[in-house]
C-alpha cells in the first residue's frame, strides 16, 4: 500500500505542478497575444 | 387493543423511548457549530444549515435518512450525483475575478505549492490506519475547498463524507487564526515589507478567453474535475462576457443561495450518533489541520525560493493565499502585509495564487479520482 500511495502523490503533486505551469504559460502567451492585438488596433485608429 | 396497549404503542413510537447519549452528544456537535456560526461567524451560510441539520438527524426514530425520506433524497440526488459541488463551482466562477491571476500569471504556481498539505495529510491519514481512497478524502481537505472535498470524498470514500465536509468548511472559516502563525515563522520582518508593483489593467478580451483557455488546458490534462472545472468556468464566463446579465445574477445569487441550503442540509444528515461517534472524526478533523498547515507552509516556501531567480520580488506573505479558501486566505495576506508596513497592498497580487489555489486543488482531486477510482 505504502508503495502504491508513494506513486499516487508522487505523481499527482507532479501533474499539479504540470497543469499550472502550462496554464501560466498559456496565460502569458494569450496575453501578450491579445495585448500585441489591441495595440495594433489602436495605431491602425490613429 | 386496551388502553394500556395504545399508551404502550404511542410510548414506544415517541423519540424518548429511543433517546440515547449519543443522540444528546450529537445534538451538542449541531449547537456547537451553530454556535460558532451565529455567535462567531465562522461560515455562517453553511454551519447554521448543517449544524441544524446534525440536531436534526439526532431526533431519535425521525423519519428523515431512510431510504425515499426526506434529508436521503437531498443527498442522493445532491451528493450521490455530484450536482450539487458542481452547482457551488457555477456560483463561485460566477463571482471570480481571475484578472490578478491574469496580469501576473508566475503567481498561479504558488497556487500549486500550496497543495502540499494534501500530500502530507494523505500519508499521515495512511498512518492513522485509513485505507487509500479514505486517506486521499482527507488529504483534499488541505486544498481549503469545500465542494472538491465533497466532490472527491463522494467518489472514492462516501463513508467519511460527513467528518471531511465539516472539517473543511470549518478550517475554511478559522483561515485567519490557523495561518498567521505559521506565515509569522516562515517569514523575516523584511521579507514581509516587499511591496509588490501594481498589478497591470487586465482587458475584457483577455478576461472572456481565459475561461475557455482555463478549461480547456485544466479539462485535457485531467478530464476526471472536467464536472467542476467546467462549472467553475462556465459560471467565470458568465461574468466576463457581459451580455447574460439573468444569468450571471442567477448563478451568483439565487441558485448559488439555493444549492447551499441542499449541501448544508446533506452534509449535516450524514452526522447521525452511529455513524459520527467514532475515533475516526476525531482523526479526520487533526489531519485536516495538518493538511492546511503544510499548505500554508508550502505556498510561502515556493515564494521565498521564487524570490533567488525573478527579479520583481515577490512578498512571500501571498504564497500562503494558495491554499484556495477564497477570499478569506488573501485577506490574512493583506492584513500579514499591512502589519509589517501599513502601506503595504498585497490583497489584489494575493488573489493570484488564491483562486489559482482552487484549479490546483480540483487538479489534485482528479489525480486521485483517476489514479485510484
Amino acid at each position: 500500500m505504502w508503495k502504491e500511495a508513494l506513486k499516487v502523490a508522487m505523481i499527482g503533486f507532479s501533474v499539479v505542478f504540470v497543469a499550472l505551469w502550462v496554464l501560466a504559460v498559456s496565460v502569458r502567451l494569450m496575453s501578450l497575444f491579445f495585448r500585441h492585438d489591441e495595440k495594433k488596433a489602436v495605431e491602425v485608429q490613429q | 387493543m386496551s388502553t394500556f396497549d395504545v399508551f404502550q404503542m404511542i410510548l414506544l413510537k415517541t423519540g424518548f423511548f429511543h433517546l440515547t447519549f449519543g443522540h444528546v452528544i450529537m445534538w451538542g456537535v449541531g449547537l456547537f457549530f451553530m454556535m460558532l456560526a451565529i455567535k462567531k461567524d465562522f461560515e455562517p451560510l453553511l454551519l447554521v444549515p448543517i449544524g441544524f441539520s446534525i440536531f436534526l438527524v439526532n431526533m431519535p426514530m425521525a423519519p428523515l435518512t431512510g431510504k425515499g425520506e426526506l434529508l436521503n433524497i437531498f443527498y442522493h440526488y445532491g451528493l450521490e450525483w455530484e450536482v450539487i459541488p458542481c452547482l457551488i463551482f457555477l456560483g463561485v466562477g460566477a463571482l471570480t475575478d481571475f484578472g490578478p491571476m491574469i496580469a501576473n500569471p508566475k503567481t498561479i504556481l504558488l497556487g500549486a505549492s500550496a497543495q502540499l498539505g494534501v500530500y502530507v495529510a494523505f500519508f499521515g491519514a495512511l498512518l492513522f490506519g485509513f485505507n487509500i481512497q479514505e486517506a486521499a478524502s482527507i488529504g483534499i481537505i488541505g486544498g481549503a475547498d469545500g465542494p472538491t472535498t465533497i466532490y472527491l470524498t463522494q467518489m472514492l470514500a462516501p463513508q467519511i463524507l460527513g467528518a471531511t465536509a465539516v472539517a473543511a468548511y470549518s478550517y475554511m472559516s478559522m483561515v485567519p487564526l490557523i495561518q498567521p502563525p505559521i506565515m509569522r515563522l516562515l517569514t523575516t520582518e523584511r521579507e514581509r515589507k516587499i511591496r509588490m508593483k501594481k498589478l497591470r489593467k487586465v482587458s475584457k478580451t483577455e478576461k472572456i478567453i481565459y475561461p475557455l483557455l482555463a478549461t480547456a488546458v485544466i479539462c485535457l490534462i485531467t478530464p476526471a474535475v472536467a464536472p467542476l472545472m467546467g462549472l467553475l468556468m462556465a459560471g467565470n464566463l458568465f461574468r466576463e462576457c457581459g451580455v447574460v446579465e439573468r444569468l450571471l445574477k442567477t448563478s451568483q445569487n439565487e441558485l448559488l443561495n439555493i444549492v447551499t441550503i441542499f449541501l448544508g442540509l446533506s452534509v449535516g444528515s450524514t452526522m447521525s450518533a452511529d455513524k459520527f461517534l467514532r475515533p475516526q472524526p476525531i482523526f479526520i478533523f487533526i489531519l485536516g489541520l495538518v493538511a492546511f498547515a503544510f499548505s500554508t507552509v508550502g505556498g510561502i516556501l515556493l515564494a521565498k525560493l521564487m524570490n533567488l531567480f525573478v527579479k520583481e520580488k515577490i512578498n512571500p506573505l501571498i504564497g500562503s493565499a494558495g491554499v484556495s479558501a477564497v477570499p478569506m486566505a488573501a485577506r490574512v495576506s493583506q492584513k500579514m502585509g499591512q502589519e509589517a508596513d501599513k502601506h503595504n497592498y498585497l490583497l489584489m497580487h494575493a488573489m493570484g495564487p488564491n483562486v489559482a489555489g482552487v484549479i490546483g486543488t480540483a487538479v489534485a482531486a482528479g489525480m486521485f479520482l483517476t489514479l485510484l477510482k
